[in-house]
């Protein structure tokens, strides 16, 4: 059984996402996929989903979207949106993020600015059925694979949704909160002195509104990249923390050119990209450089959690009264795209 | 003394906690990207178990890992009896690469910068045409953009510097030169170089399996085809027939 979701209204950058197409680096792909793919992993548990499922990726900003056919059920999970159900009779009621629950046909949830964090993500059973591309669903908005973002009007396909159970709900994980981004040294460290190496560290940092799934450009620091001689591209990684002729460091994410000719500084370790994707604007935060067997560490203890997710599904037991309606608020500022690098 | 000096030309550098550079060089030289391609190939013929992908650039291989399978110590260890079998700088080119020959409109709307390059080179339209179609170019890598190649490296005289101000963008199968190299676009996107040629083929296409082409290595030389030859071969490459001819080299 699988019915469809109506879009009525989006925010900026709305997108289908699941864990994105790796392998493809040598022909000029990044992988994509989710920024922050235990947010993915929350909605597949609270839904039973198998881990392939897509779902829906609300960039800053969710939309309102309208059950069509059939009952579908639908979980809210990444950073925290206020989120409002409006029955066909136009009653309202907010809803618990991090929780699943059904949507009737003809009902409306409306979904607001993230007020914790950046990137939400809405999911339904049974995942989203549009149609595989090179493996995956995932939109890859800079490679033009998989589709755009979604506007008013688009209508979402659910897929087969065999579960039944709703109204559940996950513990808050504390990476929304996290202000301190471990990074390894990236490939060209070198290039930078160990000045601005230090410098690096010791900045307190902002993300710009300069960010989209491309990648985010940080206010702070000016770095010094003129050590670094060579302009020869070579490939470039998820978390790489890059240093374009400008100086001011962009963070490179799922959707990212694969290659590039600025030296990169650092790179975020594994377990903490997902924190950084979630890092809303204008907010402080820190590098902090790791040795690798804590990188390693936390990466072992990133997937544990991730594991262990299925487990800490419990019921959802609240007090309406308990949620305001914060959609009239919070309007996130407008984000712009990042500036290419050209070949 | 230079990385290609050296006894043991490979370098390690790091790309995040599962991520790993091995870098023959820092500049763009035909030997150290042959022996990108070898090594490449030998290590994905090797299939080392935690390697997940590698991907060869013009002067290194980025290896993807998983580091909870595969140790980083386990790695570089293997790495290292595979950089000792041979010198890579030397080592042939990976069996099975293919030699394209792919048809190219040279100039005017397809090209709009044939004149100012030809006037660049100091040679006529014509000849700069048949220099640039019969250079042997390798894929030296493939990266910007999906199916995006980097060719190389044309004759000496080709050092051309990248345009100052960049166009907006290209259509899918421009051809542009700069620094001794052409690109040739799979999409339509910006670019910093001079597009000379625009080709009908498709090096990348998400309704054909499979959907991308031109492999890191495979040589390309430019057949000069007419406005008329262009219309008919981009409606037979719509229809999916692949309009370039191609030979495997053993």
């Amino acid at each position: 059984m699988s019915g469809r979701l109506e879009v009525l209204s989006a925010g900026p950058c709305v997108t289908v996402q699941d864990h994105g197409r790796p392998g493809l680096q040598r022909y000029g792909v990044a992988e994509g996929g989710a920024l922050d793919p235990f947010a993915l992993t929350e909605g597949q548990a609270l839904l039973g989903n198998a881990a392939d499922a897509a779902a829906l990726e609300l960039f800053g900003m969710g939309g309102s979207f309208r059950a069509l056919d059939r009952p579908l059920r639908f979980a809210l999970t990444g950073a925290v949106m206020p989120a409002v159900r409006q029955s066909t009779v136009g009653e309202r009621e907010s809803l618990a993020w991090r929780s699943s629950g059904v949507l009737q046909p003809g009902e409306v949830l409306e979904i607001g600015a993230a007020a914790e964090g950046l990137v939400g993500y809405l999911h339904l059973g049974g995942g989203i059925a549009t149609e595989p591309v090179l493996g995956s669903r995932a939109v890859h908005l800079r490679a033009g694979i998989g589709g755009g973002r979604l506007q008013a009007g688009a209508v979402v396909p659910q897929g087969e949704d065999a579960g039944r159970a709703d109204r559940l709900t996950l513990p808050q994980h504390s990476y929304l909160a996290l202000r301190e981004i471990r990074v390894l040294w990236g490939p060209q460290a070198e290039s930078f002195d160990a000045h601005e190496r230090q410098r690096f560290l010791d900045t307190s940092f902002t993300v710009s509104n300069r960010r989209d799934r491309m990648a985010a450009r940080l206010e702070g620091a000016v770095l010094d990249a003129s050590g670094h001689l060579t302009g020869l591209s070579d490939a470039v990684s998820l978390g790489d923390v890059q240093v374009p002729g400008d100086g001011a460091p962009l963070v490179l994410l799922a959707d990212r050119q694969p290659t590039g000719g600025y030296p990169r500084i650092a790179t975020v370790i594994a377990a903490d990209l997902a924190a950084f994707a979630q890092m809303p604007s204008a907010t402080p935060f820190r590098f902090k450089l790791v040795e690798r067997d804590q990188a390693l560490a936390a990466l072992k203890a990133w997937r544990a959690e991730l594991s262990s997710l299925p487990g800490e599904v419990r019921p959802l037991v609240r007090d309406p009264h308990s949620i305001p309606d914060l959609l009239s608020y919070n309007l996130i500022d407008g984000m712009i795209s990042v500036e290419e690098e050209l070949p | 003394m230079s990385e290609t000096e050296r006894k043991s030309p490979a370098r390690y550098r790091p790309a995040g906690d599962c991520g790993l550079i091995v870098e023959f060089g820092d500049t763009l030289d035909e030997r150290i990207n042959n022996a990108v391609l070898a090594f490449d190939a030998r290590l994905r013929r090797a299939a080392i178990p935690g390697i997940s992908e590698t991907a060869p650039t013009i002067a290194s291989v980025l290896i993807r890992f998983d580091p909870l399978a595969l140790s980083l110590e386990r790695l570089e260890a293997e790495l290292n009896s595979l950089v000792g079998e041979t010198d890579w700088l030397s080592a042939p080119p990976p069996e099975g690469r293919k030699r394209w020959r792919i048809p190219a409109l040279y100039g005017g709307d397809a090209g709009p910068d044939l004149p100012e390059t030809a006037d660049l080179l100091g040679v006529s339209e014509e000849t700069l045409i048949q220099e640039h179609a019969e250079s042997l170019q390798r894929v030296l890598m493939l990266g910007f953009a999906p199916g995006f190649s980097y060719l190389g490296r044309l004759p000496e005289r080709w050092d051309l510097p990248r345009l100052t101000k960049p166009k907006p963008q290209v259509p899918a199968g421009s051809i542009s030169v700069a620094v001794r190299q052409s690109t040739f676009t799979a999409t339509t996107i910006p670019t910093g170089w001079r597009t000379i040629a625009c080709s009908p083929f498709l090096a990348f296409d998400l309704g054909r399996d499979p959907a991308f082409l031109l492999e890191p290595g495979d040589e390309v030389s430019f057949e000069p085809i007419d406005g008329d030859r262009f219309t008919l071969l981009q409606q037979r490459a719509a229809e999916g027939e692949t309009v370039a001819s191609v030979e495997v080299l053993s």
